[in-house]
């Protein structure tokens, strides 16, 4: 997702020459092509997020369409003041994207494992954050935040991904996409989720044949379609997540859903996971994984879940 | 000192008076400083632009601004009181400020990112940015300085109000700064120190800094905190305090009379 993201930047960037990326010293090899196309628009700050977002604000202020790209936890917990009194007070137009999300750095340990991000940057004024799970969705985003969008924005880009080959359209930005439906019968069980997780969710969906289930793809965790609201309002509806449980994805349908029956599957931020260990590895030591999914929806199912 | 700066800083007295509002001593510190670089670089100079990084000097600004008439004496007058857009920390929701700040260490960066804009739009004009000597304790400074030196922003110019006080006790005492002009000269940049109540050797400094190529700039100001009240001046306790009716008085005659 991140190399698609790149490659329709550097596109858009050739013709807008206000969009500037700023690094802080990542994307080896891949932010390559964008510098060579657009050298004039691409600045590596250093291994200094604080200030990658200070500059921001700086370019943004004259009018400037910027980038801040670094791995999750840098670009957003590191830089969290600067980005809340500078982007988000201002309002300018700045998109801090991040790579790595979740467990996807897993085995180079806690310090990259961006789990709390979505819920720090849930509360920052102005911000509208997107979680896409495929490159169809990344396309989507990518081309509106590069167009449409002039306020602050968090782009959280996995390294996993969910691979599709009967591609379900895009309505529009504030409409969650539905990635499965196991029958044409009205579902029983409503799955919210975002991001490569949603993979795990596809395999636990597939083994549950039993129940009738949708899963939507939530890529948007700012802004919902009220009418897609009331439509689901009053469904059971189950949340998977790859952040902790506090101020997540369930939290934002929470406050939505307000009548709603809503459980999750997500994690528990006292939980640290110390050891090395792939993405789908520790998504299974940390209970979030396919197995655990399964056992919800059958819990959930069996009415079990209170 | 002459009597626009005595005017200004009896206005900035009878605003914290009336508001209850605090930083009288670090307002007086760099008021000469801001009406300065405002009378000479950005008014009617829109080219130019000026970052206050350390906000809680913004009532300064706003000040200087109504000197201008930028902000009318009702808007003023409201300082600090219930619904005004003139909070303690300078806001950029008042016309004439771009930017806000409040919290230390964030203008230089911001400060830095204009400058860019400029190099890379190819457009005239500075960057000036007033920064506390306390603020240099904060590390995302260091963050700033070295990106612009990196990247050869001689439009930034960085001034620092240097009082050596900060909220508890002396700079020094606190966490040492020096040898302050050598630091910033380490890390590649232009460095000029005068007396920032002097308004001749601060031009001299400007102009000095604004000549300078291929590198950013920092003025290191002299300055003595709570400047034109010999009761406040060089006093730790008026980083807060706020004057009684009595203090007020003594202060307003001392701001008169001052040479």
């Amino acid at each position: 997702m991140r190399d698609k993201f790149l490659e329709i930047l550097t596109e858009k960037a050739n013709k807008n020459k206000n969009i500037i990326l700023l690094v802080a010293d990542i994307g080896f090899g891949v932010v390559n092509e964008f510098k060579k196309k657009n050298p004039k628009q691409f600045f590596n700050v250093g291994i200094s997020e604080q200030n990658m977002a200070g500059i921001a604000v700086g370019l943004a202020l004259s009018g400037k369409k910027v980038f801040c790209y670094s791995i999750a936890n840098f670009t957003t917990l590191r830089s969290i003041e600067q980005i809340r009194n500078g982007a988000c007070y201002h309002n300018l137009d700045i998109k801090f994207v991040s790579g790595g999300s979740g467990y996807s750095y897993g085995s180079l340990g806690y310090s990259h494992h961006a789990i709390e991000d979505l819920g720090i940057m849930r509360c920052l004024p102005n911000l509208e954050i997107f979680c896409p799970s495929s490159d169809h969705e990344i396309d989507y985003i990518a081309n509106y935040l590069v167009s449409d969008h002039k306020t602050p924005a968090y782009l959280r880009i996995d390294k996993s991904k969910i691979l599709e080959t009967n591609l379900k359209k895009i309505n529009n930005i504030i409409t969650p996409r539905l990635i499965v439906k196991s029958n044409k019968k009205d579902s029983e069980i409503i799955i919210f989720s975002a991001g490569g997780i949603i993979e795990e969710v596809k395999k636990a969906v597939k083994k549950a044949s039993q129940i009738n289930c949708s899963v939507y793809s939530i890529f948007n965790i700012s802004k919902l379609n009220t009418k897609f609201v009331k439509k689901f309002e009053n469904k059971k509806i189950l949340v998977v997540e790859e952040t902790i449980k506090e101020n997540g994805i369930s939290s934002f349908l929470r406050e939505n859903f307000q009548r709603s029956n809503i459980t999750s599957v997500a994690l528990d931020k006292n939980t640290i996971y110390y050891y090395a260990g792939s993405q789908t590895f520790i998504r299974n030591k940390q209970k979030i994984s396919e197995k655990y999914i399964l056992k919800k929806l059958n819990d959930i199912k069996n009415n079990n879940h209170a | 000192m002459i009597k626009i700066l005595k005017n200004i800083r009896i206005k900035i007295l009878e605003l914290i008076f009336a508001s209850k509002a605090s930083h009288i001593g670090s307002i007086f510190s760099c008021v000469d400083i801001i009406y300065f670089t405002y009378e000479n670089y950005i008014y009617r100079r829109h080219y130019n632009k000026f970052i206050l990084s350390k906000g809680h000097a913004g009532l300064a600004y706003y000040v200087v601004l109504n000197h201008f008439k930028k902000i009318s004496n009702k808007v003023l007058n409201n300082y600090y009181k219930d619904g005004s857009p003139l909070i303690g920390h300078i806001s950029h929701k008042v016309n004439g400020i771009d930017v806000s700040t409040g919290s230390l260490g964030q203008g230089l960066s911001i400060a830095a990112g204009q400058a860019l804009q400029k190099k890379i739009d190819k457009k005239k004009g500075s960057i000036f940015c007033l920064m506390s000597d306390g603020e240099c304790q904060e590390g995302s400074n260091w963050e700033a300085a070295l990106f612009a030196n990196h990247y050869k922003l001689d439009n930034l110019i960085a001034i620092i109000d240097y009082n050596k006080l900060q909220s508890l006790t002396s700079v020094k005492q606190t966490i040492d700064i020096e040898p302050l002009g050598k630091k910033w000269k380490s890390f590649g940049w232009n460095v000029f120190q005068c007396n920032g109540h002097d308004l001749n050797l601060l031009k001299k400094q400007f102009k000095k800094a604004l000549r300078s190529k291929n590198s950013p700039s920092i003025i290191i100001c002299d300055t003595i905190k709570g400047r034109g009240s010999r009761m406040i001046e060089n006093k730790v306790l008026w980083h807060y305090r706020c004057p009684s009716i009595e203090e007020f008085k003594i202060i307003k005659s001392e701001i008169n009379s001052y040479k």
